[in-house]
């Protein structure tokens, strides 16, 4: 038997790999103890990782409430509308962010109609971290669905309707069959969201441009200093979101994933 | 009253309907509802127990009008092909799930897991447990919030043929020792008459027929409910029809008596039980007119302890024989052989619509 085609296979997958690491290992590798306490040391850097954590882990939130039923809806009906519902989720996925950005400003911002809706509860968008949110939100919620769908759609129906004619209404079978045997899709779902948030730059600078998040500060460190500041700053960014990414995922396997399989 | 009673249920899903169902049940009597697949046994199950709300029809249970009720109220215990133990959950907690408003949860709990024998199993998870042990769980849970009426979805389907005789053995105990009314859903014929006390036979939603279970595996409504019954079919050349409740008819040159429980229909084959009908050796002296229908072997097939022996001539035959029996009676293929009925075995039923051929009937009998 020849193994020359497994060969191949393995040559072209690993190829991807180090197309994906390369990049990653080589900018870390750029940077010096020194370079990387000096772009710490500086507090509109710190608050920019800060506040990126923050409004990522606040739209993970709001995608996780807003996109678990959706998910259980795609996962179990047979209604003919459910096809134009998974295209509207999917599309996001298709429309650069820039242009979500500029769709959302246009909705959202001051003159915009949801804009002016929340006006007077005192709720603006246009430059703030609502807004920041906002452009996360759109542009990740599609991953938040999608693995929460995969999650619900790998539940048995047959336990569903086991709960029913055991007392449970149709929420109460939510709560106590959906929830927990789907829990692996929503946390999945969940990390992907923050990941992908935190990560947004395309929408979120034409919707919030300030207050700054990490990504928009790396590319002001980029267009002012050039690679230098912009990658010291990069590394640390990276550092940051892929530990608490690990610490996270790390947590999720240990106590609740695994522990309930 | 009837304890349990389905009046005129009719419900469409997708292409398929359930049509006019209705049939009653006493308490403590378990109803088999038996057909192949497709033939809405589960859909009824379902549409009893809520999953699919009737539009048309009434349901009652224990007194109660419960056709619109949702399936949470309606008390019943449902058993699920593959037993739906919940995977996250251990054997106790899934046994104590439908109890979270009982006050002696934990005391209900451990007295389910003792009465079905699994306390030992409380901790562990429900995945890898055997299928015994799972049905065993399964019982616990539909028992424990103590239903008025247990539904049961073909939950040996899954169960390879070594565990599922003793599986079968177990629940009927259970149902008995717990003198439980039941409705329970299968395709296995052996299953459906070693359980029920009632036996309805679904096709294509339409209940062909329902009576006592003995009653209705001895006198098939027609061919199809006997041929579904594992009952053999001929079609004999002639039918004359003598008093009330019998008919002499030919096949293969013999003169056969049968009985005859509908008179209504054009189209008529007989039918019989395997065990009714026994292969012995050709005898030259038979004449036409005789009680015998003589044959020639065509194929043998060994079996392990059964030997199958097929027969051809006027009619096709099949006849599982022991292999002690078979031996002393020195068949070969190509030999003549000659089929013995037991008396009083033979029907005459109606010929479903599905089967063609029509015997020539004698026109002075009709």
């Amino acid at each position: 038997m020849s193994y020359l085609p497994l060969v191949v296979l393995w040559f072209l997958g690993g190829s991807l790999l180090v197309f994906i690491v390369a990049p990653l290992i080589n900018l870390v590798a750029r940077q010096t103890g020194q370079s990387l306490g000096s772009v710490a040391s500086q507090a509109v850097v710190r608050d920019a990782i800060f506040l990126s954590l923050q409004t990522a882990a606040i739209t993970t939130l709001i995608a996780v409430i807003f996109g678990t039923p959706l998910a259980l809806f795609l996962a179990r009906t047979t209604s003919r509308f459910k096809g134009v519902v998974e295209a509207l989720v999917y599309l996001p996925l298709a429309v650069p962010h820039t242009v979500a950005g500029i769709a959302l400003l246009l909705i959202f911002g001051k003159e915009g109609l949801f804009g002016k809706a929340a006006a007077p509860l005192g709720l603006q968008f246009y430059g703030t971290q609502a807004g920041i949110v906002i452009a996360m939100l759109f542009v990740s919620v599609p991953f938040m669905v999608t693995s929460a769908r995969l999650g619900f759609e790998s539940i048995d129906p047959q336990l569903e309707k086991a709960a029913r004619t055991l007392g449970e209404s149709p929420f109460g079978v939510f709560r106590r069959v959906n929830l927990p045997l789907g829990l692996g899709g929503i946390l999945t779902g969940a990390i992907l969201t923050f990941a992908r948030s935190i990560a947004e730059i395309g929408a979120v600078i034409v919707l919030a441009y300030y207050p700054l998040t990490a990504p928009v500060e790396i590319y002001n460190l980029f267009l002012s200093f050039g690679l230098g500041k912009a990658s010291a700053m990069a590394v640390l960014f990276l550092l940051v979101a892929l530990s608490i990414f690990l610490v996270v995922r790390y947590l999720i396997n240990t106590f609740l994933v695994s522990g309930r399989s | 009253m009837s304890y349990f009673s389905l009046q005129q249920i009719s419900i469409t899903l997708g292409h398929f309907q359930l049509k006019r169902i209705s049939f009653s049940l006493e308490s403590k009597q378990t109803l088999v509802i038996l057909g192949p697949s497709g033939s809405g046994k589960t859909a009824l199950l379902e549409t009893i127990a809520g999953f699919n709300l009737a539009k048309e029809g009434k349901i009652e249970l224990d007194g109660e009008d419960i056709t619109k009720a949702p399936t949470e109220k309606r008390k019943m215990g449902y058993v699920f092909q593959n037993y739906a133990l919940f995977p996250n959950l251990t054997v106790e907690q899934n046994v104590a799930f439908g109890l979270r408003q009982s006050a002696n949860r934990q005391q209900r709990t451990l007295e389910m897991l003792d009465f079905l024998g699994i306390r030992n199993l409380a901790k562990r998870k429900t995945g890898k447990l055997s299928g015994g042990e799972k049905q065993r769980v399964a019982l616990a849970r539909a028992l424990a919030r103590n239903p008025k009426l247990f539904l049961f979805d073909e939950p040996l389907s899954a169960v390879d043929a070594a565990a599922r005789e003793g599986l079968r053995d177990e629940l009927h105990l259970f149902l008995r020792n717990l003198n439980a009314t039941s409705l329970y859903v299968t395709h296995d014929r052996t299953e459906a008459l070693v359980l029920a006390d009632i036996l309805a036979v679904i096709k294509n939603g339409e209940i062909q027929q329902i009576g006592n279970a003995n009653e209705v595996f001895t006198y098939p409504n027609d061919s199809w409910v006997a041929k579904f019954l594992g009952m053999q079919v001929l079609r004999p050349e002639w039918v004359e029809f003598l008093d009330k409740g019998h008919a002499m008819v030919g096949i293969g040159g013999a003169k056969l008596l049968t009985q005859v429980r509908n008179n209504d229909a054009s189209k008529w084959v007989v039918v019989f039980h395997p065990d009714d009908a026994q292969v012995i050796k050709h005898s030259k002296e038979l004449k036409d007119g005789s009680e015998v229908v003589s044959l020639i072997i065509d194929k043998i097939t060994p079996l392990g302890p059964l030997v199958r022996v097929e027969l051809k001539g006027t009619v096709l035959f099949t006849s599982l024989l022991l292999r002690r029996q078979y031996s002393e009676l020195g068949l070969n293929p190509g030999d003549a052989a000659d089929i013995h009925f037991d008396a009083g075995s033979l029907q005459l039923v109606p010929e479903a619509k599905e089967d063609v051929s029509n015997p020539e009937l004698k026109s002075s009998q009709l």
